[in-house]
């Protein structure tokens, strides 16, 4: 079949069982664009607000699906618009293949108008990327970049077309989408070695990690934990890798983990490391880390063995394949004396909450009233701050893929996108998204596409008036010098959505908390919710930076 | 133990490949003495000589990545005794003869003389390089130039197969 560039690409989203695009036109993409005109009953179109707005929501759609995220960019500041979008997702390992356009062959390298080498801005922020100036190269490419973008351990690609590429015709020939081929073989040794350091364990501690919810190994990490007999915390990537409400679960590791989860760190004997990857924000004494205890590790990628901490024993495959083979003949477990200490570790804190009825809401009052009004496969969106570890250590996630958060790059204004992603590409859920003051005036114009395509995201505001994460900061390391992160703003979010066309509420003290959220949650459509909550809430426990958890702090003003 | 290691990557051939393993370098922080590339026997691939500064935990921790970039095929570790080998061509002005009996007694050859200066081409080891470099020291060494370091492994051991 003799076809454009353009319709080779649409045909070869197709191939791939892509339905929905996100993206925003340009001159380099206008033959794209007009592809994606004749192929509009088959594959929906996103419009954003903003380019980064449309590489978040190819995020959030994969986040949430697990399939592929696709987003489309013309050339020079289209394609620079992509750049943070595409930074989050390689560093959270998110499965996602941009389409950016570039000037014709005979203009590249010369300074032409909308021209940048987005390849060359991009390749450290990428999986892979290919420039493709050769129609013959196109449909192998766009097939090729699938699979990188899925394969062992996903992560974002880039595809720039120059535009005589996308105009020309060539012969396209389909081909049918390929299983990728999983490496099942693990050496028995290795298998052996870890069952052995698994059950002469007296403290093991799992340690699961985003890796678990991408390689869709939640139920085997949960048959691991349970033959081990073994509590599990989470990295942030990790939450609904484990049911919250399963009785090992133990809650967050790291910075923000609780008193309990600290402790336990740092007390156990063995950690294993599910599809986790020691950051600076979990391990924050990388070389203290493993003191007394050995560490075993279950990971995809090689790399991340021995990387920032060193591993006693490990397994790189896929962990559906790995959780498996380790606990095919591992005898049950029981670690009753050391869950006990668990559970006294956590009782030792208690945590004072007033919920006074007339003063303004405590965030932990908001997020488990929006809780109890959400069902477990509902989407739980956020953008990057105090908002987030609140929602982080306090909401009930009981599934995988049901908690979409910037993790390794702490991208503010990731939300946004993130939950339009989540809603175009579920629409039986209901998405909520939490953002702060800060991180919503960073993407706020999104809410011309979540009017547009009515799409019904809970937006909590949770407003503190400041850049409340990076204050705590100043508050504990710089003597209170609040520097720039106090800006009395004025924006009325209530009005800015209404003239968005969005509907939109406040709440100001505790008392109003159950009712209208209520409300807003039944109305079944685009919602705001502006939360007025103090300034001076904090994000507590907190282990500083490059400590561990007998430096924990746990009470501040 | 900090150490000098070299590390011999086949990758495929074309425009960038540099780039994505250069990018590495300075992404991770990896300690890079010296990057040498070239065409291999089948024009498909190129071959990278890299040598390295770092313990064993840093080279295992650079053939891990290195061999993420999608286009690098192989990347090995050579072993102590493989067979290496460097060129140099270096510029002196000073006594004539004392400098061409000084380049006949290394049997290195002379490319160039002119009123002022020789200028002379040496090959071999690394160590064997800053020697030679130490000797021409007694005259005035005007300009220096050196390859990086190339090397294969003994024997009947080779890194292009059919399988790659
Ligand atoms: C794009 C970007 N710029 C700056 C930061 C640094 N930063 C981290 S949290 C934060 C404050 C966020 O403020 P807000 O969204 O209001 O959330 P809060 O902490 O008040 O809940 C800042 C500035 C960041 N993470 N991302
Ligand atoms: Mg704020």
């Amino acid at each position: 079949m003799l076809i454009t560039g353009a319709e080779i690409i649409t045909e070869c989203l197709l191939e791939q069982g892509v339905d929905t695009v996100f993206g925003y036109p340009g001159g380099a993409v206008l033959n794209i664009y007009d592809a994606l005109y004749k192929y509009s009953d088959k594959i929906t179109h996103i419009l954003t607000a903003h380019e980064q707005g449309a590489s978040h929501a190819a995020d959030g759609y994969a986040r949430s699906t697990g399939k592929v995220g696709v987003v489309i960019a013309t050339s020079g500041p289209g394609a620079t618009n992509l750049v943070t979008g595409l930074a989050t997702a390689y560093m959270d390992s998110i499965p996602m293949v941009a389409i950016t356009g570039n000037v014709t062959n005979d203009l590249l390298g010369r300074d032409s108008f909308q021209e940048v080498d987005i390849t060359g801005i991009t390749m450290p922020i990428t999986k892979h990327n290919f420039i493709v100036k050769n129609i013959a190269d196109l449909a192998n490419i766009i097939r090729r970049a699938f699979k990188i973008a899925k394969s062992g351990r996903p992560g974002p690609v880039l595809i720039d077309v120059t535009k005589d590429v996308t105009g020309a015709k060539y012969e396209y020939t389909p081909m049918l989408k390929q299983e990728i081929p999983v490496n099942t073989e693990i050496c028995s040794d290795t298998i052996k070695n870890i069952q052995e350091i698994l059950t002469s364990a007296k403290r093991p501690l799992i340690y699961a990690g985003g890796g678990v919810i991408l390689s869709g190994a939640d139920k085997e990490l949960v048959a691991l934990a349970e033959k081990l007999d073994c509590p599990v915390c989470c990295s942030l990537m990790g939450l609904g890798g484990i049911p919250a409400s399963h009785p090992l679960f133990i809650g967050n590791i790291g910075m923000h983990g609780g008193y309990e989860t600290g402790m336990a760190t740092a007390e156990s004997d063995v950690i294993i490391t599910i599809g986790a990857r020691f950051s600076d924000r979990v391990a924050g004494d990388r070389n203290k880390f493993r003191d007394g205890k050995k560490i075993v590790q279950f990971d995809i990628d090689l790399a991340e063995i021995n990387k920032n901490v060193l591993i006693d024993e490990s397994i790189v495959a896929d962990l559906k394949i790995s959780i498996p083979a380790v606990l095919n003949g591992l005898k049950q477990q029981n670690h009753k004396e050391w869950l006990e200490q668990i559970k006294q570790w956590k009782n030792s804190v208690v945590i004072n909450r007033e919920d006074n009825p007339e003063a303004p809401p405590t965030p932990a009052h908001i997020i488990e009233t929006i809780n109890s009004l959400t069902s477990k496969n509902d989407i739980i969106v956020t953008d990057v701050g105090q908002h987030q570890m609140w929602v982080a250590q306090t909401y009930k996630f009981e599934n995988p893929r049901t908690f979409l958060t910037s993790g390794g790059l702490g991208t503010m204004g990731y939300g946004m996108g993130a939950a339009i992603g989540a809603q175009t590409a579920n629409k039986d859920k209901r998405v909520v998204l939490f953002t702060g003051d800060g991180s919503f005036h960073m993407n706020l114009n999104e809410l011309v596409t979540v009017k547009s395509y009515n799409l019904p995201v809970v937006i909590v505001v949770m407003n503190n008036t400041v850049l409340g994460m990076v204050r705590q900061w100043q508050k504990l390391f710089y003597e209170r010098r609040f520097s720039q992160t106090d800006p009395h703003r004025a924006t009325d979010f209530v009005a800015l959505a209404k003239a968005f066309g969005i509907d939109a509420v406040s709440i100001d003290k505790t008392s109003d908390v159950e009712s209208v959220l209520k409300n807003a949650f039944e109305m079944n459509k685009p919602i705001l919710v502006d939360c007025h909550i103090s300034p001076d809430a904090n994000v507590l426990p907190m282990i500083p930076p490059g400590k561990s958890a007998h430096d924990i702090i746990t009470e501040m003003d | 133990m900090q150490s000098q290691q070299i590390i011999s990557l086949i990758v495929k051939n074309y425009p960038g490949v540099l780039q994505r393993v250069t990018s590495l370098f300075t992404r991770r922080g990896f300690n890079i003495e010296s990057l040498t590339v070239s065409e291999t026997s089948q024009k498909e691939y190129s071959r990278m000589t890299i040598v390295i500064n770092g313990d064993n935990a840093v080279i295992e921790q650079f053939i891990s990545q290195v061999l993420k970039i999608a286009d690098v095929k192989k990347a090995v570790l050579l072993p102590e005794n493989a067979v290496k080998s460097e060129l140099m061509l270096i510029k002196v002005s000073g006594d004539k003869s004392a400098i061409a009996s000084v380049a006949e007694e290394n049997n290195l050859t002379i490319k160039d003389i002119t009123n002022n200066t020789i200028t002379v081409l040496a090959v071999g080891t690394h160590e064997k390089l800053l020697k030679i470099t130490e000797l021409f020291g007694q005259f005035e060494i005007l300009e220096l130039v050196r390859t990086g370091l190339t090397a294969l492994q003994k024997g009947d051991n080779f890194l292009i197969h059919e399988d790659i």
